[in-house]
This record gives structure tokens, C-alpha cells and sequence, in this order.
């Protein structure tokens, strides 16, 4: 049962600093490209913030505001993106994102889910996978000479994406073989991650799915999870472990890719054009991939946790093997958006299906910042994000795969 | 005329006043003649001379209070015997009100000791047409003035609304100031003077821009060679030579050294002048036109008022001045269109001044046209004014009949300074018609 | 009483109706309560977002029509930026945010209130530019800080409080008309605050600024010099542990450390006197082991007796130089007064930590991190005066402060308050930061007899360290020890206002 109450310490620490909407000022680079919560940015009123967030949490749970007359579409614009969260530790000791996720079990719970969420959870459950399409299919773009290393205890995990953009899959089982990787996949034993089930607040369903996953990981005598989807990463990482220990290691392919480079196990052996890219952060690889670590306790005056607190701040999220990768490849050129690393901006897609021109206005958002460091073409490595950021006609840019870029030039 | 000694004397006077409806003109330093104001003609005197205590010089938080009738050349002595030293105008009067200057936004000498406009002036006590008292900034209280433990210089408040810029620049039109905080400053223990001799303006303001933002200097003002002769010279004949073998143009400036090092200050902040110098392509000197003497003298009369019997300003007999404030991006142009709108007047009486205010980010610019009666020039140098206020020439202080123009350009800001003034003079006692109003 | 659906269609009419809401859950993000605040706000009726000063104007005129009560706001960081009483309107002024020119010649950047600090510092930086940003964090708006509050910034030693710094305004008045200050109003530029004559400026800010009960401020000019160090300094790290250094030899961070305030004050005013230093600056020592440590729990670790020790009488000076030569001579001058005075040079990891966050003598990122201990908080004095007689408030606050701390009614540390002198000493400001146990429902009494206590001791040692600032029921009730500041703020209030509309307040 979702439990507001557990996150009022949070909502009634906050002063409205601005942190949640406005860069680190480490960060500062100017005017422009300085907010870093895409509601705020696109809807402007306080209230679609991480501020105005944990104020309608309050009151939704001491009953002065009702679900209806839009408050649950508006809480699921919010893409999740935990930049709001990230920030607000920099300075204070307050949970905002673990607030929206518990108001959003809270929605579910009393009936208020947005349909677009509803027919994914449905998807899920009948197919597997988010889009609804047929399980079978999952790996029906599996070259027919591939084969699994049968005795390896690392699977590669392709994501339900791959329905829609198997290369990057491909990309990732060229990089592993390349560098000696032993893996294999789970075929049909792989089911959606649950991704869009714990982030949209519909924690019945994504423990049922989280254990069951974990089950099918120890039926096959996987140690150790690659994925090739930015995704799933964040989501074995961070979002499983709110269900309980992982008895897993995760990693992301660009993490595996970025160690076999360094130790010399992967070799660049092709050059390309030369090419200055400019590298967006997934949320799910960087500032939302740290462990979930649970925490009860009490807050004494003063704001000292007992026991004491591991606090998730986002700084041990990926940000280093993607550029390190980017750094090994010959005529390439990485120029940082101003909002990088911690404060990337989101590419706005987990709000796709709630409000598709929000979403399409956040893309072009990113897609303008990318532009400005005059790069030829944006790199990331998350599937949704390039949904986002490939297909859009305002400020339009080429998007690369980073672990496809990789791959074509091993 | 009323020559009141006590703010009790002066709150008595207005009250009377405003009981038998008598405009008041107030006046601390003499019949002022120099601005062009003309009293009303109904309105009697209130001369504020006799309030002239120094009543505390305070060199370890360095300000002096003094009332409002201490001239120049009463409190410069007395500043300089307890090692400080005032930021006043360039050679004002000996007989010059120095809070009066203050209220005036007179142009200081030291631009980086100047933070704002209101600089030197901290805090004041007023007495309104009311004829309540009042007392501005960290002089408001807690309490009497008698028991107050501050030292009163803080400038701000009290609350929400500054009161100081009420009063200054206003005349006396929204009550009477009794006594003032000036900020004082450490007098230097040494100071080297340079000389820039320039034939166009255009080359020093440029090069005095980027000198002041990175506060190289202490002193500084730039002359035309006509008020550099009439401001340095006891006699005609010097006055004769210094105009014939001064460049168009003289930039004076001081950079000093204090308790600590001086000597490796000045080195310091020499080398830098130097450098912007060589930047600009320009030489400095020790002295202008090599004349050591007027060097030396320049010297010793900068930091002090001009006690000399006829004030330098009216050697002649009069002056009508053309005073306006201006970034230091328009100053050629403004420069240029002041010269040419008063070429009709002698060249050898068109004394011109410019002083960088503010940390350097305004210049002060003063025409002096010197004449036997400013009368005679009045209508050239109204139609002068006009023509600069059109040109973007700001008057900060509209004293002349330039005010009416100045005012009628935004009505709803006018009508919003008279709402001010009804609340402080409600009966209209001080300066009704006059000046600013 | 709610708006009227004609009144919000007339609004939605001149905004536009993505630009207004009265929503429930929208107007919820801003009515909440703060821990700082003991008071409950008010529901807006509606927040209305204007683009431009002509749909600002025009909403401030349809207010006055109709009697309803605007509260302008930009980050809503001061309480007064929300709805103080019912038939109240929010103007949300963020969608004005331009800056709207950079004069490098002539020093000063014009800006609208939605401009930040995070925004307008680099902007100014990389032109190798600064300005007093006050010490408020990344997010405050720029235009807020210079006309609402104090704007006091820990930089002031060697330049000024912000006050010092705003040039020409333009301000929509409560009846919706325009005004224009300084050079402004005669049309020649935004260089100059004052005049014509005696200056509209007064009723934009005195102390602090009226926090739109004159009316609305659109567009400021704020003055700006050549910034201190590097143009970009270094940074670098992920949040919460970025480095931000001036990797120069003419930066350097020198802690002393002195006996007692008497000796500190000494050392204050004589690095004034030899005008050295960029930044001089007593610093409160709980709000700095604050912004050092990552948690509340890391907090309560470092502060120990040791730690405590260490930084309870520090003089930070960041000294700021033109070349190798002046650095080393202002570290001579800085070292000889120590000297005379007892100075004693702190840990060097201290400094360290100082020359690791150079942000502090820039826009202060990690200010927030103060509100860590629950966000029960609030800075006490906030006057200024000459630095000794600031210094002399200072040491008074031990006389009734033990009280409270040692009975729990407010938790502060001895000595611990701030005071940053300016102008090169002429005057200083003071502020006592204290804090409370937010979680304690009756906490609320023991802050007020704290607050209380300390404006008595002003009172009755006649210190001027406290400056009233609106018409609240308890500057009445002092305004006559402040030359009755209360009676002539209430006539302008209502010679402006006559309708009350503009942000009423108390």
C-alpha cells in the first residue's frame, strides 16, 4: 500500500530554493539551457515541479486535493527524471523523486491511473512485453547463426525495445563475442523489466514481475545481467532492488564495452568520417541507475537518521564509460551539452503517451541544446531516448547509437 | 529671514509658517547665486548658517557629522587633523555648505570611493513641512539621536523606502536638512600626481573608463584648458599663460598609498596606470606643459577648497553652468554637441569639467560660461540644455529654467514626485512653485 | 470570494489561457507551507503567468477595476510572494525573463524579474564580468534580490551591497501606470538611479524593498565591474561533490582566526583601511559546516568541539589581485595585521575547502544546504552600521541568546553570526542565523521570544541592529523609536495604493 506519510519529512522540509527547477551552479554556463525539469520548462507554473509535486502529495494526503480535473495527467507528464531529485540533495536531505513515485502508487491505488499506463501494465501481462505485440517475436530478429555460450552465467538482456530497434542488440552481441564475452540470451524466458510498472506507481504488479524475472535469472544461472537497453539497466539496478536484494550484477553493455577497451580486449580497428557528437545522458544509465537503498528509521529533530542514511544522489550513476568509449573512437569528437552528466536534460519520452506534444516539445528542447555545441550528431544509447530525439521536426538532428557506433567500428 | 541655531528653532519657524501660509526658502551657505535660483518672491528666508557644529569626526569609522552650515573650509582642516580626508568636489567655495553640496549630488573628486550617487552623504536628520523630525538610515533609531549607540552610516531605510533620495536633489522642497554623516576617507601618507595632456576628448574618456573599472586610481577629473587657467591661476597673467600653453585638454589624476607600504602601492598601481597607458598610445607626465610649478600647486590645492578672496568660478563676476550626467559611452558626442551649442559665447570663457562619478560609470559634465551676468547668456545656454536633454544629456539636477522641460517629459513621474512631496510638505510651505515643483 | 469566470476570461483574454489556471492541484504549488514561515498561506484564486510588461500593466489595471489583490512572485522563495488574504491573485513573472542588454562600456545589464542568478552570472563572467550577487543560490531571481530584499552578498568588503548597484527601474505602479527612475525618466538611459532632482528610487527599496506594495517592478538596470579571477573558473565533479577553483596564483583563501570579536573587529577594519581583499568576511560557522558536509548526519559528525573551535572567530579573506606583485602585497599587509592581532593562520584544510567552492565568493551554490537540519530557520539583526558598532551587536548577542540554546528553544552556537563589512569597512552588516526543531509543534513561541528578546536588547541599548521593515502590527507598534518610519510608509502606502490592491501583505 502506498504510504505518503512515509515521505512527509520531505514535504515539509521544502523552502522553495528553486533547486529542483534550476542547474547546479557549478554548472552555470549561461542564459539559456538553464532549467532542468521539463515540466517546469514547457508548463511554467510552480506546481509542475519537483516542489510543486511533494505540495500536491501533501495535500492529496491529508485530503485537501482530489485526483480528477487533470491532477493525474499532470503528475504523469512528470517524466520521472529524478533531475529534481539529484539537485535537491545537492543540498538538502529530502526524497522528491521517491515522493512522486509514492504519490503515483497512491493515484494507482485509489483508481486514477491514466489509460495510456492501464494498457501498458495490460501489454505486459498478455505479452510480455510494453508494446502488446506478440511474445513469440521477441527475438525474431536473432540471426540464425548466433549461438549462446550455454555454460556462460552472463545473459544479455535485449529489452523490449528490440521489437522496435533490434540493431543496438545486435550491436551488443558483436561487441561481446568481439571481446570474448562468454553470454546467452533467455530467449522466450525474457519478459519485459517492468520498467514502466514501478516508475508509473503500479508496484502490485512490478513485484509479481520482479520476482518472477529474478526466478528466471536463477532457473538459468545468470550471475550476471548485461543490458543492451538503458532502460532495463536503470531498472535492474534501481528499481528491483525496491523489491528486495538483487542476487545479480548488472551492467550495461557501454559499461562491459568501455572495460574491454580499456584493458585491451576490444580494439577499434575501423576509422569513420570525422564527426564532433555531442553525447546525451539516459536518465535510467546516469542519474537514476544508483541501487535502491531502503531505509526506516527516524528522523530526529534536526534531520539526524537514525540509522544512518545511505543517501542516493546520483553521483554513481554511468557517465563515465560512454564517453570513455566515445574518447576511443577515432574522428570522433565529443563536445557536452551545457546541461550534462547529473543535470542532463531529459529527453522527455516517458511522457509520450500522456501527453504526446510535451513530449515532442522536450525532444526538440534537447535536440536544440545539442545543436548548440555545434555537433553533427547526438549520441545516446537508451532506446526510448531515441525514439524521442530521432523523429522530430523541430531542430531536426541525426541520432547515433552509441553501442551501434561501437560495433560498426570494431 | 530666519537664522535658526537648533532643529527646536527651525521646527518652531515652520510651524509658524504653516500657520501663517509663508513660503520658506531655506539657505545654508549664503544668498546661493551660482544655480540661478531666484527665491519666491512672497517666501522669506531661512538661512541655515547658524546651525554650523562639527559634532563628531570619527576617524576610526571614518565619517564626520556636521550641521548643515559647516562650510568646505570650516571641515577641511579639521578632517585633515584627525587623518581623514572628505571626497568633495573639485575647489568648491571656502563658504560652501558641505552638506548642501551632498544634498546636491555634487561631483566628487575620488569616483572609486563613490558607490552611488547619494556618496558621500550616509544619513540625515530632516525636519518635513510638517514640521516633524525625522532622521534617515542608521540614524532612524532605536530611540532618540542623545542615546543611540550607532555611528548613523548606513544610508539605507529606515524600512522599505529610501527617504535620503527624497530629500536630496531636492532643494529643500521636502523639508530642511539639520545635520548630515558624511563618509570620510584616510588621508593618503604619500600620492603621485599624473598629468595626460590630450588634444581630442574622445582619446581620455576611453582610457579613463577602463582605469576607473579596475579602481587604478584615487583622483581624478579632466579639464578643458580654460578652467585648468582659471582654476590654478591667482592672477590674470597666470591665468593668460596656463590658458596659451595648456593642451585642449588636461587629465589630473592621484593614485596614493596609505599606512601600510605606501611607497610599494603607488609602484603597484602605477605600473598598471602605465600599462593602460601604453595601451591607449598615451604618455603621462609629471606636470603640464612641463611647468612643475602649476604641478606642485595643483598639488597642494586639490584636496582642499578655494579660499582665495574671489571664488575661481567668478573671476569674471558670474557664472551660468550647464551641469548634466551621462554614461561614459556618450561623452565625446555630448562633449561635442555642448562646445558646438555654445560656440556663440568666447571661447576663452567656456570652462568645462568632467569628472568621472560613481566608480567611473558616469561622468559629470560642467559647462561654466563665464560671464559679467548670467543674464546675458541665459537664452544660449537654455537653448544649449534643450538641445542636450534631446540629445540624451541627463539633468539630474534641473535647476535652471531647463527643470520645466525635464519634468514635462514624463508627466506620470512628475505627478508621482508631487505625490511624495504632498505628503512631506502638505501645505506646501517650502519652495512652492519653485524649482523642482 | 472566488474570481468571477468573467474576471479569469478577461485575464485568460490578455495572458492567454495557457498562462492562467486556477486549477486546484495548480494553485496547491503555491500555498504550501514552508518550515520558516509559521504562518498558513492563503489559496491564490488563480496564477496568472504575463509574457510582457504591456500584459502585466494590463492585468494590474483589471485588478484595480475590480478590487482583486495581486501578489507578484518569481522563485517564491520570500513569503511574500504568496496570497496573504482571499480574493488574491499570484502574477507568476517567470515568463519575463530577458535579459534585456549587456552594456559592457558603460557597466550595468538590464534584466526582467525572471532572470537567475545561475542564469545572469555566467553570462557576465564569460564577458569577464561580475555583479553583487546576493547570497541567495542559484535559483533566486536576480531583479528580486536587488529591489525586494536585503541583497546583502559575501563579497560586499571590497564593493558594496546591492542597493549600491540598481540603477534605473521601471515600475508599474498600483494603479497600472508606469514609472520610470533616474536617467530613465528623462529618456537618457538606465546609467543613473536618482532625479531628476529628488528621485522615484526612494519608494523602490530602502533597506529592503517594499515587495510590490508600491507596485511591480518590470525591468532594472543593475551595475556591473570586471569580475575577480578567471573569467571561467575550474570546475568540476558530480553533485553533491563539484570543485569549483581559481587555479591562479592572483586567488588565494587566508583564514585567521582571532581571540574574540574585539580583535577580529580590529583586523576587519584595518584590511579595509589598507583597502586589500576582495572578500573580508566573519562567517557564521554552523551554516559553513553545513554547506561542508552532505547530510544532517554528516553534519552532526563534524561538529565537534575541535571543528567548532577552529571556526568560531575566522576572518575569511579571499584576496583577489591584478598580478603576482599586488598579491603578495596585499598577503604582507594581511599577515602584519594578523600579527598585531593575535591571528592565528586556521587548518589549511579549511582553506582548502574554501579554494575548493570559489562558487561562495561568486553565486554560492551550496547555500541552501544551510535549510539541511529540517528547514526550521530564520536571520535574525540583518541592519548595518559602522563595523565597530556592528561588532559591539555582535558580542551583545551572548548577553540573552544562552537562554534559548541551552534550553532548546532554539539551536545556534556561541558566537555565531555573520557580519560582512563594505566599502572597504565603512560599514558592516550583520546577520544571526538561527535555527529550530521544526518537528516540535510549539516550537513556534520559544523562535517568537527569541526574536523578541533580541529586538528588546536593541531597544534597550539603544543599538541600531534590527531595521523594521513593512507595516506589520510590530513595526507599528516600534515605528516611533525609528523616527515613526510607520506613519510616512503608511501615507505613501496609501498616496500610491489608494485601492490596497498592490500585495497588501500583513
Amino acid at each position: 500500500m502506498a504510504d505518503l506519510k512515509k515521505f512527509e519529512y520531505t514535504m515539509d522540509s521544502c523552502n522553495h530554493c528553486g533547486q529542483c527547477k534550476w542547474i547546479l551552479s557549478p554548472k552555470m554556463h549561461g542564459w539559456d539551457f538553464s532549467q532542468i525539469c521539463p515540466i517546469h520548462v514547457h508548463f511554467g507554473f510552480d506546481a509542475y515541479s519537483g516542489q510543486g509535486l511533494i505540495n500536491i502529495a501533501k495535500e492529496v494526503m491529508n485530503g485537501t486535493l482530489q485526483y480528477g480535473d487533470g491532477l493525474e495527467e499532470m503528475l504523469y507528464t512528470c517524466t520521472a527524471c529524478g533531475a529534481c531529485d539529484v539537485n535537491c540533495k545537492n543540498v538538502r536531505d529530502m526524497e522528491l523523486l521517491d515522493t512522486i513515485l509514492e504519490l503515483r502508487a497512491h493515484c494507482t491505488e485509489h483508481g486514477a491511473l491514466p489509460e495510456a499506463h492501464r494498457k501498458t501494465a495490460e501489454n505486459i501481462e498478455t505479452s510480455h512485453n510494453i508494446y502488446g505485440l506478440s511474445h513469440e517475436n521477441r527475438f525474431s530478429w536473432l540471426p540464425d547463426s548466433y549461438k549462446d555460450d550455454e555454460d556462460a552465467d552472463t545473459a544479455l538482456f535485449v529489452g523490449c525495445s528490440v521489437y522496435k530497434h533490434p540493431e543496438p542488440a545486435l550491436a551488443a552481441i558483436k561487441i561481446l563475442r568481439a571481446g570474448g564475452v562468454k553470454f546467452k540470451l533467455l530467449h522466450e524466458d525474457e519478459w519485459c523489466c517492468g520498467s514502466t510498472l514501478w516508475r508509473t506507481g503500479q508496484n502490485e504488479m512490478a513485484a509479481a514481475l520482479v520476482s518472477r524475472n529474478r526466478e528466471i535469472f536463477k532457473k538459468n544461472c545468470i550471475k550476471t545481467v548485461i543490458t543492451a537497453c538503458a532502460e532495463c539497466f536503470g531498472s535492474f539496478r534501481a528499481g528491483y532492488t525496491r523489491f528486495g536484494e538483487n542476487e545479480f550484477e548488472v551492467l550495461h553493455i557501454t559499461q562491459v564495452a568501455a572495460d574491454l577497451l580499456k584493458t585491451g580486449r576490444l580494439t577499434v580497428t575501423k576509422s569513420r568520417e570525422s564527426m564532433r557528437v555531442t553525447y546525451h545522458d539516459p536518465c535510467m544509465l546516469a542519474r537514476l541507475s544508483e541501487p535502491y537503498i531502503p531505509w526506516e528509521g527516524v528522523i530526529h529533530p534536526y534531520g539526524l537518521h537514525e540509522p544512518e542514511k545511505q543517501w542516493r544522489r546520483g553521483e554513481h550513476g554511468e557517465y563515465h564509460a560512454p564517453r570513455e568509449i566515445l574518447n576511443a573512437l577515432p574522428g570522433i569528437e565529443l563536445a557536452e551539452m551545457p546541461r550534462n552528466r547529473e543535470d542532463a536534460f531529459c529527453c522527455g519520452a516517458n511522457a509520450a503517451g500522456i501527453d504526446p506534444e510535451f513530449s515532442k516539445q522536450t525532444a526538440a528542447e534537447r535536440r536544440r541544446e545539442a545543436a548548440s555545441t555545434g555537433a553533427d550528431a547526438i549520441v545516446s544509447c537508451c532506446p526510448f531516448c531515441r525514439d524521442s530525439l530521432e523523429n522530430g521536426s523541430e531542430y531536426p538532428m541525426r541520432y547515433l547509437d552509441l553501442t551501434e557506433l561501437l560495433a560498426e567500428m570494431l | 529671514m530666519y537664522y535658526p541655531k537648533s532643529k527646536a528653532e527651525l521646527q518652531e519657524i515652520i510651524r509658524a509658517a504653516r500657520e501663517k501660509g509663508t513660503p520658506l526658502v531655506p539657505v545654508s551657505s549664503g544668498t546661493p547665486h551660482i544655480h540661478g535660483i531666484s527665491a519666491n518672491e512672497k517666501a522669506e528666508t531661512l538661512d541655515m548658517s547658524k546651525m554650523n557644529k562639527i559634532m563628531k569626526i570619527s576617524r576610526d569609522n571614518r565619517y564626520a557629522r556636521v550641521e548643515v552650515g559647516v562650510t568646505f573650509g570650516e571641515l577641511i582642516p579639521e578632517m585633515k587633523k584627525n587623518g581623514l580626508r572628505l571626497n568633495a568636489p573639485f575647489l568648491p567655495r571656502a563658504n560652501k555648505s558641505v552638506i548642501t553640496s551632498a544634498l546636491e549630488r555634487e561631483a566628487v573628486l575620488v569616483p572609486k570611493y563613490q558607490y552611488d550617487y547619494t556618496d558621500p552623504l550616509l544619513t540625515m536628520e530632516v525636519v518635513f513641512g510638517t514640521g516633524d523630525d525625522f532622521r534617515t538610515g542608521s540614524a532612524s533609531g532605536p530611540g532618540p539621536y542623545e542615546e543611540l549607540k550607532a555611528d548613523m552610516v548606513s544610508p539605507w531605510g529606515p524600512g522599505t523606502v529610501d527617504y535620503q533620495r527624497f530629500i536630496m536633489g531636492a532643494q529643500g522642497t521636502m523639508g530642511i536638512v539639520t545635520w548630515g554623516t558624511l563618509k570620510a576617507e584616510l588621508m593618503p601618507t604619500k600620492s603621485k600626481l599624473f598629468f595626460v595632456e590630450a588634444e581630442e576628448l574622445s582619446v581620455l574618456t576611453k582610457f579613463t573608463n577602463e582605469l576607473l573599472r579596475y579602481r587604478t586610481l584615487d583622483d581624478c577629473i579632466i579639464l578643458n584648458s580654460v578652467n585648468l587657467a582659471k582654476a590654478f591661476s591667482d592672477t590674470a597673467e597666470e591665468e593668460q599663460d596656463i590658458l596659451k600653453r595648456a593642451a585642449p585638454w588636461t587629465f589630473i589624476c592621484r593614485i596614493c598609498g596609505f599606512d601600510r607600504y605606501p611607497e610599494k602601492r603607488i609602484e603597484i598601481y602605477e605600473s598598471y596606470f602605465a600599462d593602460i597607458c601604453q595601451k591607449h598610445g598615451i604618455e603621462f607626465k609629471s606636470a603640464p606643459f612641463g611647468n612643475l610649478e602649476l604641478a606642485a600647486k595643483i598639488d597642494s590645492m586639490l584636496w582642499d577648497c578655494d579660499r582665495r578672496e574671489t571664488y575661481w568660478k567668478v573671476k569674471k563676476g558670474d557664472v551660468r553652468e550647464i551641469l548634466f550626467l551621462t554614461p561614459p559611452s556618450k561623452v565625446p558626442y555630448l562633449t561635442e554637441t555642448l562646445k558646438n551649442a555654445v560656440s556663440a559665447h568666447p571661447a576663452e570663457d567656456v570652462g568645462i569639467t568632467l569628472q568621472p562619478q560613481v566608480q567611473g560609470r558616469a561622468f559629470r559634465i560642467e559647462c561654466d560660461l563665464f560671464c559679467k551676468s548670467s543674464a546675458d547668456v541665459e537664452e544660449l545656454a537654455f537653448n544649449a540644455e534643450t538641445g542636450l536633454l534631446k540629445n540624451g544629456a541627463y539633468f539630474d539636477r534641473p535647476y535652471s529654467n531647463i527643470c520645466q522641460e525635464v519634468y514635462s517629459i514624463d508627466p506620470v513621474g512628475t505627478e508621482s514626485l508631487r505625490k511624495i512631496k504632498n505628503i512631506f510638505d502638505p501645505d506646501g510651505i517650502f519652495n512652492p512653485g519653485k524649482l523642482c515643483f | 470570494m472566488s474570481l468571477s469566470r468573467e474576471i479569469y476570461n478577461e485575464l485568460a483574454a490578455i495572458v492567454g489561457s495557457a498562462h492562467i489556471s486556477d486549477k486546484p492541484h495548480i494553485l496547491a504549488g503555491n500555498r504550501a507551507k514552508t518550515p520558516d514561515y509559521p504562518m498558513e498561506y492563503k489559496s491564490a484564486e488563480a496564477i496568472v503567468r504575463p509574457g510582457s510588461v504591456e500584459e502585466l500593466q494590463a492585468i494590474v489595471k483589471l485588478c484595480n477595476k475590480y478590487g482583486i489583490i495581486f501578489a507578484p512572485m518569481v522563485s517564491g522563495v520570500m513569503p511574500t510572494a504568496f496570497a496573504s488574504r482571499p480574493n488574491t491573485i499570484i502574477i507568476q513573472l517567470s515568463r519575463m525573463n530577458r535579459i534585456v542588454e549587456i552594456n559592457e562600456e558603460d557597466r550595468y545589464v538590464v534584466i526582467e524579474p525572471g532572470v537567475r542568478h545561475v542564469q545572469l552570472y555566467p553570462e557576465l563572467r564569460k564577458r569577464g564580468f561580475s555583479y553583487t550577487a546576493a547570497s541567495v543560490g542559484p535559483g533566486g531571481s536576480v531583479l528580486a534580490n536587488f529591489t525586494s530584499t536585503s541583497g546583502d552578498h559575501h563579497t560586499q568588503h571590497g564593493n558594496s551591497r546591492a542597493n549600491r548597484y540598481l540603477l534605473g527601474v521601471e515600475m508599474i505602479l498600483p494603479d497600472g501606470e508606469i514609472i520610470r527612475t533616474g536617467s530613465l525618466q528623462t529618456g537618457s538611459g538606465w546609467f543613473c538611479p536618482d532625479g531628476p532632482g529628488p528621485g522615484l528610487r526612494g519608494i523602490v527599496k530602502g533597506y529592503n524593498g517594499n515587495h510590490a506594495q508600491f507596485g511591480i517592478i518590470t525591468r532594472i538596470a543593475i551595475a556591473i565591474d570586471p569580475c575577480k579571477g578567471p573569467a571561467e573558473p575550474e570546475m568540476s565533479g558530480i553533485s553533491p561533490h563539484h570543485t569549483v577553483r581559481m587555479n591562479t596564483p592572483c586567488s588565494k583563501v587566508i583564514i585567521y582566526k582571532f581571540k574574540d570579536i574585539d580583535h577580529l573587529r580590529d583586523a576587519m577594519i584595518k584590511t579595509g583601511e589598507a583597502e586589500i581583499g576582495s572578500t573580508v568576511i566573519k562567517y557564521f560557522y554552523l551554516p559553513a559546516t553545513l554547506m561542508m558536509t552532505d547530510s544532517a548526519n554528516d553534519f552532526w559528525k563534524m561538529w565537534t568541539d575541535e571543528h567548532k573551535a577552529e571556526l568560531t572567530m575566522p576572518l575569511i579573506v579571499h584576496l583577489a589581485t591584478r598580478s603576482e606583485e599586488e598579491m603578495k602585497y596585499e598577503e604582507t599587509i594581511l599577515h602584519d595585521i594578523a600579527a598585531e592581532l593575535g591571528g592565528v593562520r586556521i587548518k589549511r584544510e579549511y582553506e582548502e575547502w574554501w579554494e575548493n567552492h570559489m562558487d561562495f565568493f561568486m553565486i554560492v551554490s551550496r547555500l541552501q544546504s544551510v535549510l539541511r537540519l529540517g528547514g526550521g530557520w530564520a536571520p535574525i539583526k540583518l541592519a548595518s552600521d559602522s563595523v565597530a558598532h556592528i561588532c559591539e551587536v555582535g558580542k551583545n548577542i551572548n548577553n540573552f541568546i544562552h537562554d534559548f540554546t541551552d534550553t532548546g528553544k532554539i539551536f545556534d552556537a556561541p558566537e555565531d553570526y555573520q557580519i560582512i563589512p563594505m566599502e572597504y569597512g565603512h560599514f558592516a552588516h550583520i546577520e544571526l542565523l538561527i535555527m529550530w526543531d521544526r518537528t516540535d509543534p510549539n516550537v513556534m513561541k520559544g523562535v517568537g521570544e527569541f526574536r523578541a528578546a533580541s529586538r528588546q536588547t536593541d531597544i534597550d541599548n539603544h543599538f541600531h541592529a534590527e531595521m523594521p521593515v513593512f507595516l506589520s502590527p510590530g513595526s507599528m507598534q516600534i515605528g516611533p523609536l525609528y523616527s515613526n518610519f510607520h506613519i510616512w510608509l503608511k501615507q505613501l502606502k496609501e498616496a500610491f495604493d489608494p485601492n490596497n490592491v498592490a500585495n497588501p501583505m500583513m
